[in-house]
């Protein structure tokens, strides 16, 4: 048996109570933990304000993942609850459901669902009451799987096109597009076109997406 | 007194701009507006460096990019830049250029000794001349070839320049802005077509430029007319104009790259913020090509001497940088441009001989000569001679045929010879393109003969050979593009040309094709004449490739390297082929062309790179403890696009700080004997959802799924269709249509790939979904005796064991946020697999750090899980298994459930090959020596197996797959795959070991701690 060289001096193995004489685990009274600091993947960033460009962190978004074959009339009835056209939604496009939820079609039988934690909240029992607990379908809770990055300013498509090889001039406001940005994977959502666009990216590469495009912005800034 | 080949007046540069620099250390000064090329010409430099092989001393033969001599050295250090084009260098005061190849000197080159050597030195010389003796010797040859050879030196530190990539589209994109590529542009951008400029010059106007102020359109003076399409175009909103940008590369459906010198005529340090380069990817819809047409050399004994240039190129000097590069000039032409360049010169002061190789002359013979120039039909000039320059030619009349010299011999004292062979279409891009190419014999070159769709050459590039046919076919190209894209263009007003010397009829005048100039001596036995000059191709060397079969012109091209260096044949592939032709007695179309290939340029490294360098290279993916793991000064390793501790070294009381081996060794002790958390974020993770979800992972793995219950937690195996493992990772079931599905780090993205292909293309009868939720989660992976205690006061989860048993999944709130936590063990130890949504998963690090400080709970990295796990025989996916392992070999067939129906690689299991009794199987591995640790990969024999020996053959009967000293045991352990290997527990083998004795050990289980797995179960 070798020696533990922390030095913590944890019993060794023989010494061990088995299993039925130890202590029974007390359950943890509520108001006793301590509370956990949210952190986003881009909290170590900063915002970058220029008059051309400029690279921002909007609210972190509240994330809802649904699938259902695009012929479903229980998500049609669905999204007709929550005020979207319909499903499948429109290809390649954002919608907007009032002031702070966003429908985005991302492929004919797969949606994302934004917006604020009450608002998805709301969403996700308005769903669950019309899609009950049979429906063939999926809805999954990806809030934190990915971070936004909004780029603005009059140069922006100049920095997305560093690394995006889609014809950003040909994009209308309400365009939702999955592409690339140099080696990642994005959704791209064009809030106006040639001035503001919202990036989505996979939160483990958000601060990589971020650095890529506070680059590509420096020769504007 | 410099820049004395400088004429008072005239040009298009700054006489008020002063710009000093250096060439080989010496001060000179040249003008605003000069190329590097024009500047050395100005100061009376025609030598500029040394030749390939050769080290024949050469001079400035073009005006641009098809310069093939003038490569030179710019700058120092880290930002030098070899083999810069001399004519493409726009001057900036305080550049420094050096002459290559040579050494010490230009002047005095001691590898011009190879030119000595040139009779050993043919075609081909490296495959018959360096032949022995011995088998080694090519070694020792090619040591001193590769000294000798080579174009220029690579700068020696990084490159501190910044360079940029960028995306662009257009309707239609214009190649060249010379009157053809500014006429299509303009009446394609009237039309409102999305239209993309692109032209190598810093300014707009293409071979026009080079002209005098002879030529006219619509009225003014052409490059009048050309400024002002240009600032027409700057100022439409639908077009884009590239200056300093040349069309590298054009792909299939029109996808272009091009290369733009941002900032490099400013010089080193003084582009402000804006990038040294840019590289274009460009999609167009449509594209004309208007990239002129190039002069062709001629080839005949002593073509290299420095001082021999391009007619068109000499009157490019002239014309655009009032440089006079000769006072004494004689000029050898086959067509009528050369008329051009020697009425221009004799006006400017020189004094000309003009030899026209054609007999019969040409109407524009009476100018010429009305303007002072001596004119020689069917004259030739047999040899160009002189050392540093050429100082001397030789004339001779030729016979009709033009095979043969006639009459007495002329020596005339020159300082510049000047030769036109014949203007050939610059087809490049539109061969790179697989556009088809004809032989013209009337131009004497390969002109377009139908290209792809959406495709079109014009003006020069098109074979027009005059400026008015230029305009015409620029303008009819540009229409037909614009309205091919839908365009609705208002026909543009004819643009009328004038042009002095052109016949009425707007031809060019006949050329004669002479693709060898005879001399005074056979092919091949006289004086070199060149073809390549770059590569330093003779004539010669043409004939002798012929002579040995390889007279196909792939053939040629590569056993003679014409055309192959960075020039890419542009003076030389035409002349190739016509000597080829000529030797093959057959014509030129026979012969054909070889293939153009991009770059049409040289295009820097740093381009390609672009801001691709550096932490910008590659994607590198972060857990949110990431920012915890680099300031504890974490040991990282690369796992896909992760960079995942190893270990967490910790200062020593003597302020040094642990080594791997003892920061690995502590926390593995730790987790056997106290806790450890590692960061498992990493890990694949996948939720499949719906009403079929768990028939679709019956299918999918080798275990039953639908047989576990909600809560509960099952590892799972996955195979591909050959039946080998694809992957592995626990699967825990949330209620009946709620999967959450791990994978392993690296197979994440490729499982979930399969798992869609599977639905969509196999059984899109089933109705479940899968959703990557790896990035949502963070992973704290609590694991050790002690995990328990240390994570109870944090949650509201009843950790005891019998309400939360191992392999099971609950849900609920720790530190008050919902988690879901896995009770599974890697390490075997009793371990909690803590999820929780991203955001807190830096908090969760700490808040449990802290917990279990006084427990003795440490950090741990993936040595001590790969540590762990070995003590335990799990193996890892990728490690214990390759493309060939079927679960058999891992022992775990008891896992396969062939009872549930198909599933992905069930057939393949009952191959014959895959029931084999003497498959490689994993078992355990004990040196008898037990601090000797074995090398992952090592090769295991019978221990009475002979010592390997070159040409003796020892049967292999596997290879360690894993190898560790287990700090549990306090010996070394190793997981090996062994042929028959579970029935072989306990005999012994030999492993061995290069440059040693090899390594004597015994088969074992492959498990090495706790078979009973009771410490998980606690």
């Amino acid at each position: 048996m070798a020696e533990d060289p922390t030095g913590a001096a944890p019993p060794p193995d023989g010494d061990r109570p088995p299993d039925g004489d130890r202590p029974a685990v007390p359950v943890a009274p509520p108001g006793t933990m301590p509370v956990l600091q949210a952190a986003g993947p881009l909290a170590e960033r900063s915002a970058l304000f220029g008059e051309a460009v400029a690279l921002g962190i909007p609210a972190a978004p509240a994330r809802l993942n649904l699938r259902a074959p695009a012929g479903s009339a229980s998500m049609a009835a669905a999204m007709q609850e929550l005020g979207a056209p319909g499903w499948p939604l429109p290809a390649n496009r954002w919608t907007a459901l009032g002031p702070d939820r966003q429908l985005v079609w991302l492929g004919p039988d797969e949606a994302l669902l934004l917006g604020s934690d009450p608002a998805i909240a709301a969403a996700r029992e308005q769903l669950s009451a019309v899609l009950g607990g049979t429906a063939p379908c999926a809805i999954t809770d990806v809030s934190d799987g990915a971070a936004t990055i909004r780029l603005s300013g009059p140069r922006s498509a100049d920095v997305l096109a560093k690394g995006c090889p889609l014809d950003l001039a040909v994009l209308p406001a309400g365009a939702a597009v999955q592409t690339l940005l140099g080696h990642l994977d994005i959704l791209l959502l064009v809030l106006e076109p040639g001035r503001d666009y919202d990036i989505h990216v996979r939160s483990s590469l958000a601060a990589f997406a971020w650095d890529w495009l506070a680059d590509a912005a420096q020769e504007f800034l | 007194m410099s820049q004395t080949s400088r004429l008072p007046q005239g040009g298009r540069i700054d006489r008020a701009r002063s710009l000093a620099f250096t060439f080989d250390g010496e001060r000179l000064s040249g003008l605003g507006g000069d190329t590097l090329a024009s500047a050395l010409l100005a100061n009376g430099r025609v030598l500029v460096g040394r030749s390939f092989k050769y080290h024949r001393p050469r001079g400035i033969v073009g005006l641009g990019a098809e310069e093939p001599n003038a490569l030179v050295r710019l700058g120092s250090g880290a930002a030098a830049e070899p083999n810069a084009r001399a004519t493409c260098v726009e001057l900036f005061d305080g550049l420094a250029a050096e002459s290559q190849n040579r050494w010490p000197s230009l002047t005095s080159d001691l590898g011009a000794a190879a030119g000595l050597l040139a009779p050993i030195l043919p075609a081909g010389f490296y495959y018959k001349t360096f032949m022995g003796p011995g088998a080694g010797a090519w070694r020792v040859y090619e040591w001193a070839i590769r000294r000798m050879a080579g174009l220029g030196r690579a700068p020696s530190g990084a490159d501190p320049d910044r360079y940029e990539q960028r995306f662009a589209h257009c309707d239609l994109l214009v190649a060249g802005a010379g009157p053809a590529g500014l006429a299509a542009a303009l009446a394609a951008g009237r039309s409102g077509a999305r239209v993309i400029l692109a032209d190598m010059d810093r300014e707009a106007g293409g071979h026009l430029l080079a002209e005098g102020d002879d030529l006219a359109v619509d009225g003014q003076p052409a490059l009048g007319w050309a400024a002002a399409v240009a600032a027409e175009l700057d100022g439409m909103p639908n077009v884009q104009r590239l200056c300093r940008t040349a069309l590298a590369g054009l792909y299939d459906g029109n996808y272009l790259t091009a290369w733009e010198q941002v900032t490099d005529h400013l010089g080193p340090g003084r582009g402000g913020g804006l990038p040294r380069q840019r590289l274009w990817r460009i999609r167009a819809r449509q594209a004309v090509l208007a990239t002129g047409a190039l002069e062709r050399p001629l080839v005949f004994a002593g073509n290299d001497r420095p001082g021999v240039m391009l007619s068109g190129a000499l009157r490019g000097y002239l014309h655009r940088y009032a440089v006079l590069a000769g006072r004494r000039v004689c000029l050898m032409t086959n067509n009528d441009s050369a008329y051009r360049t020697a009425i221009a010169l004799q006006r400017a002061g020189a004094s000309c001989i003009l030899a026209d190789l054609r007999s019969d002359g040409t109407p524009l013979a009476a100018a010429a000569r009305a303007a002072g120039v001596e004119v020689l039909t069917g004259h030739a000039v047999t040899q160009a001679q002189g050392g540093m320059r050429v100082d001397r030619v030789r004339l001779r009349k030729m016979s009709e045929s033009g095979g043969a010299m006639i009459g007495g011999l002329r020596k005339e004292a020159v300082d510049i010879l000047a030769m036109s062979g014949g203007w050939g279409p610059n087809v490049a891009l539109f061969s790179q393109a697989r556009g088809r190419l004809h032989y013209d014999p009337a131009l004497t070159a390969f002109r377009p003969a139908g290209g792809p769709q959406g495709l079109r050459c014009a003006g020069g590039a098109d074979g027009a050979t005059s400026l008015q046919a230029a305009l015409d076919g620029g303008v009819a190209a540009g229409l037909a593009a614009a309205a091919d894209c839908g365009f609705d263009a208002a026909p543009l007003p004819p643009l009328r040309a004038e042009e002095p010397d052109v016949p009425a009829d707007g031809g060019a005048g006949r050329v004669r094709a002479v693709w060898i100039v005879p001399g005074e001596h056979p092919v091949g036995r006289g004086p070199k004449q060149f073809v390549d000059f770059q590569n330093d191709v003779t004539a010669g060397d043409l004939q002798l490739a012929e002579r040995e079969g390889f007279s196909a012109v792939e053939h040629m091209k590569r056993y003679t390297t014409t055309g192959m260096a960075t020039d890419q044949g542009k003076l030389s592939g035409m002349n190739a082929l016509g000597i080829l032709a000529e030797m093959r007695g057959t014509s030129v179309d026979a012969v054909g062309h070889t293939t153009f290939r991009p770059p049409y340029v040289p295009v820097t490294f740093g381009a390609m790179a672009g801001r691709r360098t550096g932490p910008l290279f590659d994607p590198l993916r972060r857990t949110p403890m990431q920012g915890w793991h680099e300031r504890q000064g974490a040991l990282l390793e690369t796992v896909g696009q992760w960079q995942r501790p190893l270990c967490f070294p910790q200062a020593l009381p003597d302020g040094k700080r642990e080594d791997r081996a003892a920061a690995t060794r502590r926390e593995v002790l730790a987790v056997r004997h106290a806790a450890g958390l590692l960061d498992a974020s990493t890990l694949g993770k996948i939720m499949v959802e719906g009403p079929d979800a768990a028939t679709f992972l019956n299918r999918l793995y080798v275990n039953r799924f639908d047989s576990l219950k909600p809560g509960h937690c099952r590892y799972g195996l996955m195979l591909t269709e050959n039946g080998t493992v694809l992957d592995d990772g626990v699967v825990a079931r949330l209620d009946a249509r709620r999967f959450h599905v791990t994978t392993t780090t690296g197979g994440a993205a490729h499982v979930l790939d399969w798992m869609e292909e599977l639905l969509q293309t196999e059984w899109p009868d089933l109705q479940a979904w899968c959703t990557s939720v790896t990035d949502h989660w963070a992973v704290a992976t609590l694991s050790g005796p002690l995990s328990r205690e240390i994570l109870a006061p944090l949650t509201d989860i009843d950790l005891a064991n019998a309400a939360f048993p191992f392999m099971t999944v609950r849900e609920g709130l720790v530190c008050g946020a919902p988690a879901r936590i896995f009770r599974v063990s890697f390490t075997g130890e009793l371990s909690f697999e803590i999820n929780l949504a991203a955001r807190y998963g830096r908090a969760l690090w700490d808040c449990l750090l802290a917990a279990g400080s006084d427990r003795g709970l440490v950090p741990f990295g993936t040595d001590a899980m790969h540590l762990l796990r070995a003590e335990k025989g799990f193996i890892m996916v990728g490690q214990e298994s390759d493309g060939t392992t079927i679960p058999d070999d891992l022992g775990m067939a008891g896992m396969v459930k062939g009872d549930k129906g198909d599933f992905i690689g069930k057939r393949s299991l009952s191959r014959p090959d895959m029931l084999r009794g003497d498959r490689k199987q994993l078992v355990g591995l004990l040196t008898a020596e037990p601090r000797t640790v074995l090398r992952e990969g090592a090769q295991i024999v019978a221990p009475d197996a002979p010592d390997p020996r070159p040409g003796q053959k020892v049967p292999m009967l596997g290879h360690v797959t894993s190898s560790y000293f287990s700090p549990t045991l306090n010996r070394s352990i190793a997981l090996a795959l062994v042929k028959g290997g579970r029935a072989r527990i306990g005999e012994a083998v030999k492993v061995p070991v290069m440059g040693g004795p090899p390594v004597a050990a015994s088969i074992a289980p492959p498990i090495f701690h706790d078979d009973k797995g009771a410490a998980a179960r606690g």
